[in-house]
């Protein structure tokens, strides 16, 4: 059997996807083959790991956010395959050094070591760090917590911490355009409003139930298309 | 003959005008129910602060100030907390919004037309929070989108865009 054969067989038989007679044929072929077997026993255990440690299921955060993570990886792979290229001989080379080992499992292993890493960051570096599509970026035990930001605007990013002394969360976006100094922000104290149909507008009162703002839908049907100050 | 008939057809439309009543008076309050949203999961109070160099009195008349829902006491626990973030400066509420946040729908908090955030709410949290879907806007776009859990007496401060010689923050807590 080659190493291909067998790295199919593996896989297969660690996700169960192998009939009975299949599986009495690998396990026969476990007992003759030691390293084989070493191999078995690691993929068993990561993969009781990563199963430990994610959810059966989870709410994705965000949409935008899983397509910030998409693009970026579209872009680090055109990037990589750029630089592939130019290391083509120098693989070459090194997969013949490679090929005396178990190479077929090699890449499976760094995969699995890889997200275990991340999965090990994830959870322990929750700090001050924050940027476009971050998760789990300031947590506090008893305080507001920001799970995942996005920006969507170019050269605008989210930095999240938490303040102990202030017991605030706080998200300082930077790289956001200036709003000029002669314009003048108007404000207003409103109070709830009840949420309209979709496609009506939504009228903003004070605590008399004098209309301060309506705020209207575009075609597509969402808002904010516009505002009318109607005192 | 004639006259058994009469009487039929007179108790069938009886009977008929009595279930058309009794259904108008049972799917009325049904009907109006379903047309409000369903009941809310928070109360969030929205401020825009115009932070600023404390001592600029060329800034301190800047803006609009809007009336402190929050009361004298809260507010002044707001200005502290603010201050231990953005410290040696002065904060100038321009404007706040106090809403519900409804399940199913989209709520706003609108103090003020140039910043302003949507609000989706995703359920209650631990500690009496509430986990929410938050969308920061600058008149028509979005400049930003965050999950956050919020919970009562631990505010959110956004550190928005400048304007003059500071910035504008958005203030969101759970009240």
């Amino acid at each position: 059997m080659n190493p291909s054969d067998k790295e199919a067989l593996l896989h297969r038989y660690i996700d169960g996807e192998l009939d009975a007679a299949q599986s009495d044929a690998f396990e026969r072929l476990l007992e003759t083959d030691p390293d084989l077997l070493r191999e078995v026993e690691s993929l068993r255990v990561l993969a009781e790991a990563v199963r430990e440690q994610f959810p059966a299921e989870q709410e994705p955060p965000s949409p935008d956010f899983f397509n910030a993570h998409i693009l970026r990886q579209i872009e680090h792979g055109e990037t990589g395959q750029a630089r592939g290229r130019g290391q083509a001989a120098g693989q070459a080379a090194r997969r013949s050094v490679f090929g005396r080992f178990s190479l077929p499992f090699v890449p499976w292993a760094i995969a699995t070591a890889s997200l275990l890493a991340a999965l090990f960051l994830g959870l322990h570096d929750r700090g001050s760090v924050g940027s476009e599509g971050s998760v789990a970026l300031s947590a506090a035990p008893g305080h507001s917590s920001v799970q995942t930001t996005y920006t969507p605007v170019d050269g605008v990013r989210a930095d999240t911490f938490f303040s102990r002394d202030a017991g605030a969360t706080v998200i300082r976006l930077v790289g956001l355009e200036e709003i000029p100094s002669d314009r003048e922000i108007a404000g207003h104290a409103a109070v709830d409003h009840r949420p309209a149909e979709v496609g009506d507008p939504i009228e903003l009162r004070d605590g008399a139930g004098r209309l301060l703002l309506t705020m209207g839908t575009g075609a597509d049907g969402k808002y904010p298309d516009f505002f009318q100050s109607l005192n | 003959m004639d006259s058994s008939f009469f009487i039929m057809r007179l108790q069938f439309f009886a009977v008929l005008r009595s279930a058309s009543l009794l259904s108008a008076v049972v799917l009325f309050p049904i009907t109006l129910c379903a047309a409000q949203p369903a009941e809310t999961d928070a109360e969030v109070w929205g401020g825009l602060v115009y932070a600023f160099e404390a001592g600029d009195d060329t800034e301190a008349g800047s803006g609009e100030a809007a009336v402190i829902s929050l009361g004298r006491e809260a507010e002044d626990d707001l200005r502290m907390r603010l201050s231990k973030v953005f410290t040696g400066k002065a904060f100038h509420v321009l404007g706040e919004h106090d809403q519900g946040v409804f399940k199913q729908y989209e709520s706003w908090l609108v103090p003020s037309r140039e910043l302003f955030i949507k609000l989706d709410s995703k359920g209650p949290a631990a500690g009496g929070g509430v986990l929410l879907g938050l969308q920061l806007w600058r008149n028509k776009d979005v400049i930003m989108k965050t999950d956050v859990v919020l919970v009562p007496g631990s505010p959110l401060f956004i550190e928005g865009p400048r304007w003059r010689q500071g910035n504008l923050v958005f203030v969101v807590l759970l009240k």
